[in-house]
């Protein structure tokens, strides 16, 4: 178990959530591993989010939540945190090379002078992605996909060990979920981290190492090809508002 | 107005009117920018309108320990208390009520000014008091400025550029993805707050010259009238400074023609004039996106 | 004579013919906002009552400005018409430049109530609309201009007030379901037929209707807090809409009470009438006494749901429910 511990990029036990009166996640107990891509499945609002969020300390919770062998303030850093489309101001005056350098900034230190450090860093992080060419381009004028590259980028120039991405593949389309899912995978390959919220049971079992079935607490954890049961995403999405019963 | 205008700039106060304004101008495009971008646009309006109470009551102090009501830095410390406890009230009520943050403001912004006028009709009839001073307050009149508010002005000015340009990277990571920001540990309650401190001391600095009411409106409109050419915050502000000026001083030189006119109207309707021409010729870069609806 | 006495002497001097008369017209228009104010807050459009309430000015003025009279129908028509331009440019730059409604609605609104300052000063030489007047109304003044209705000498405000306030409980009561409809879900009001654009023409008449009525003696300012402060503090408390118009009726008249009594004995309490103040603006104290009124039902409602297992999701659920 001692060992064990060591590999786990995050531990989270008897995790409790609620939004006031209502409660979201009940003794939530999981351990993620470390260099591993693990992809938190579940229905609306079943609290993958909220999983999240209590990872990165966004929200008040009770039990225990420990990221890279220690408190999340610890390690803040190290840690890229990539937020839902929906929270995100698409509109906003900043070109793909700023997005980028907010991540070299993350690392780098705000204040400090790090200018072409940091400018350095998230172009060689735009062209992993593949987004050199737009790194002069508003934000705006990407399509779904080259936004998430983008923010891939800024985890990229973080270099963070752990990345975690809210919903990543909402609203984009099948072709570019698998160029999306390339990258993280090449990402995973380096020894970082990946933990994706993810809402197409279909890529899992495939792309994914490991699996957390979420439904107001942690249903089943593991590796995919083991936790993706028929039985197992019957408990998860059964009876829930909005779905079916699972199609996997 | 063209002889009116020409005689203004012989005139050394009327240098020092022109330069205020233009300064304040400068200034609040750049923190009306910040606001716009941070989605704060109506908290301006909401302090703004909260000052009124913060100067009467200031005033009024003044007048209570022997002092001449209208003391400037009086009224900039009442006013500044004044915008403070308007936004304070603004997040009470969305704290303790849940109702959305438009509603919020408005109910901060009527009662709060309503008290202000409440203040100041108690005020007007003190013998001594009269108020004076305090009623241009409330639209603006820009010939009462003094070299000493070119001074106030220009820092307030220096501050914000210089505030912004330290923290660029901060403001502009908080203002587009506050969730990022949060989770690498930035101080987002504390750049919120230095955000609304910068409005603040526009608005008060402006207050001369604006006025209470319509302060909101030399914040916003510049900064929404850039965004059309800009790729970037950093130059979007320095668009927003050259239009707010500019509009600062025409309305400025427009209002001189006019008689008795309060200056602030006349500044808002030459920044809502560059606005519209800002529209009217502005290159339709958005039309390129693609997919991204937020 | 104590502080207290002076403040009771005040309330003794009050004569059924001009304080009567101001805290009547104040309800009136309390519960003439009550019935816009309720829709626009239950819409999550407050501050759409702010802007048409600013916007209404360069309206009135430019019609006073074209038909040298204060004819109501000029008035009206001209307010009709800043309305109408100020929520066509706010969703015009809501959509070109895509800034977040607020600001841009806050952009419409200043500068039409910056046109509308401009063209009071160019009206101001000898007739009775004076900046200060637009912002803070003259409801101690209202008493004074009457006319002949039913063999009663009654003010004109109080008559203009009270039709607009029928005309609007009328329309609501006529057009109930496709408001309440597009309230709600836009989405399944238009699939329904109730055509939400149309609504929101008729609420936003609605508003514009009343402010103008209210303009004059309450001021913009006031008129503001009277449309959402009543309306917000009433949702606090109720969950369907037509307690909900009733309640913020209610809390309206009571703030025009309570603001109009503070107006005549705040000077006397504080001891300030020794220094020759005498009376306080009773559109002002209007406003600040919705301010109180409107903590108090919340100080009362915070109370009430830490002892309460309320269902939490309860304060922020739109009232959707007759």
């Amino acid at each position: 178990m001692t060992d064990d511990h060591e590999r786990l990029a995050i531990s989270i036990d008897a995790l409790d959530v609620a939004y006031g009166p209502r409660t979201v996640l009940q003794g939530a107990t999981v351990g993620i591993r470390a260099g591993a891509m693990t992809a938190i499945v579940g229905p609306n609002g079943a609290g993958k989010s909220t999983l999240l969020r209590a990872v990165m300390g966004m929200l008040p919770f009770s039990g225990s939540v420990r990221v890279l062998g220690g408190p999340i303030d610890a390690c803040r850093k190290r840690v890229a945190y990539v937020p839902q489309r929906a929270a995100v101001d698409w509109d906003f005056p900043i070109t793909v090379r700023q997005v980028a350098e907010m991540g070299a900034h993350a690392r780098l230190g705000w204040f400090g002078f790090t200018g072409r450090r940091a400018r350095r860093e998230s172009l060689e992080a735009l062209a992993d992605v593949g987004l050199a060419d737009l790194a002069a381009r508003p934000i705006g004028e990407l399509s779904g996909g080259q936004q998430q590259r983008a923010f891939v980028a800024r985890a990229l120039a973080q270099r963070a060990d752990l990345v975690l991405l809210d919903e990543p593949f909402a609203s984009i389309d099948a072709t570019t979920e698998r160029d999306l899912l390339d990258l993280l995978a090449k990402l995973r390959d380096r020894g970082t981290t990946v933990v994706v919220v993810h809402h197409d049971l279909s890529t899992v079992r495939d792309r994914f190492d490991d699996a957390v079935l979420v439904r107001g607490t942690v249903i089943a954890h593991g590796a995919a090809r083991k936790v993706m049961t028929a039985e197992l995403l019957a408990r998860t999405y059964g009876d829930a508002p909005g779905h079916g019963t699972a199609s996997a | 107005m063209s002889t009116a205008t020409t005689g203004l700039l012989a005139d050394p106060h009327a240098r020092t009117v022109l330069a205020t304004t233009a300064t304040l101008g400068a200034s609040c495009g750049l923190a009306g920018t910040l606001l716009v971008l941070r989605r704060r646009a109506l908290l301006g309006d909401a302090a703004g309108h909260a000052t009124l109470p913060g100067i009467v009551g200031a005033g009024a102090l003044s007048l209570a320990v022997g002092g001449s009501g209208r003391e400037p830095w009086v009224l900039v410390v009442g006013a500044v208390l004044g915008a403070v406890a308007g936004i304070a009230v603004v997040h009470w009520i969305r704290r303790a009520t849940r109702l959305p943050a438009d509603a919020a403001m408005a109910i901060a912004l009527g009662s709060l000014f309503g008290l202000g006028t409440a203040m100041l009709s108690a005020l007007q009839q003190v013998e001594g008091g009269h108020g004076a001073g305090l009623e241009s307050l409330v639209t603006g009149d820009a010939a009462t400025l003094v070299r000493a508010d070119l001074w106030t002005t220009a820092a307030v000015a220096v501050a914000c550029i210089a505030l912004t340009s330290w923290l660029m990277d901060d403001l502009r990571a908080l203002a587009f993805d506050e969730d990022f920001s949060r989770s690498v540990g930035r101080p987002a309650g504390w750049l919120d707050a230095l955000v609304s401190a910068m409005a603040i001391a526009n608005i008060v600095a402006g207050m001369r010259a604006v006025g209470l009411v319509l302060s909101v409106a030399l914040l916003v409109i510049p900064a929404a009238a850039a965004r059309p050419w800009c790729r970037t915050m950093g130059g979007m502000m320095v668009v927003a400074a050259l239009l707010g000026a500019a509009g600062a001083v025409a309305g400025t030189l427009a209002s001189a023609a006019v008689a008795d006119a309060p200056t602030g109207p006349f500044i808002v309707l030459s920044c809502g004039g560059l606005l519209a021409a800002s529209l009217a010729i502005a290159p339709r870069v958005r039309d390129a996106r693609t997919g991204a609806a937020a | 004579m104590s502080r207290g006495d002076a403040a009771i002497e005040a309330l003794r001097a009050w004569t059924p013919e001009v304080d009567g008369w101001i805290i009547a017209i104040g309800a009136l228009a309390a519960i003439a906002c009550a019935v816009p104010g309720t829709l626009l807050v239950a819409r999550r459009q407050s501050m759409a009552a702010d802007g048409i309430a600013h916007a209404v000015l360069p309206g009135i003025a430019g019609a006073f400005l074209l038909s040298g009279t204060r004819d109501l129908a000029w008035m009206a028509g001209g307010a009709a018409v800043a309305a109408v331009a100020m929520s066509a440019g706010s969703a015009y730059l809501e959509r070109t430049l895509r800034v977040e409604r607020d600001a841009a609605l806050g952009i419409a609104y200043t500068v039409l109530f910056a046109l509308g300052l401009a063209l009071v000063v160019r009206a101001a030489d000898g007739v009775d609309i004076d900046p200060s007047c637009v912002l803070f109304g003259a409801i101690e003044f209202a008493p004074l201009d009457r006319v002949q209705a039913g063999g009663h000498e009654v003010p004109r405000a109080a008559i203009v007030i009270a039709a607009v306030a029928a005309a609007n409980v009328a329309v609501a009561a006529l057009a109930w379901r496709p408001i309440l409809a597009s309230s709600f879900d836009r989405g399944f009001a238009r699939a329904a037929g109730a055509r939400p654009a149309a609504c929101d023409a008729v609420v936003g008449a609605m508003a514009t209707a009343t402010c103008v009525a209210c303009f004059e003696s309450l001021g913009s300012v006031i008129v503001v807090g009277m449309l959402v402060v009543p309306a917000c503090a009433a949702r606090l408390a109720c969950a369907r809409l037509v307690p909900m118009a009733m309640l913020a009726a209610a809390i309206g008249c009571c703030a025009a009470v309570l603001g109009h009594v503070a107006a005549c004995v705040a000077a006397p309490i504080a001891g300030l009438d020794a220094a020759g103040v005498r009376e306080l603006s009773t559109a002002g104290c209007v406003a600040a006494s919705l301010g109180a009124c409107f903590a108090g039902v919340a100080w009362v409602r915070a109370i009430t749901m830490r002892n309460l297992p309320v269902d939490g999701t309860r304060a922020t659920s739109l009232p959707c429910a007759p």
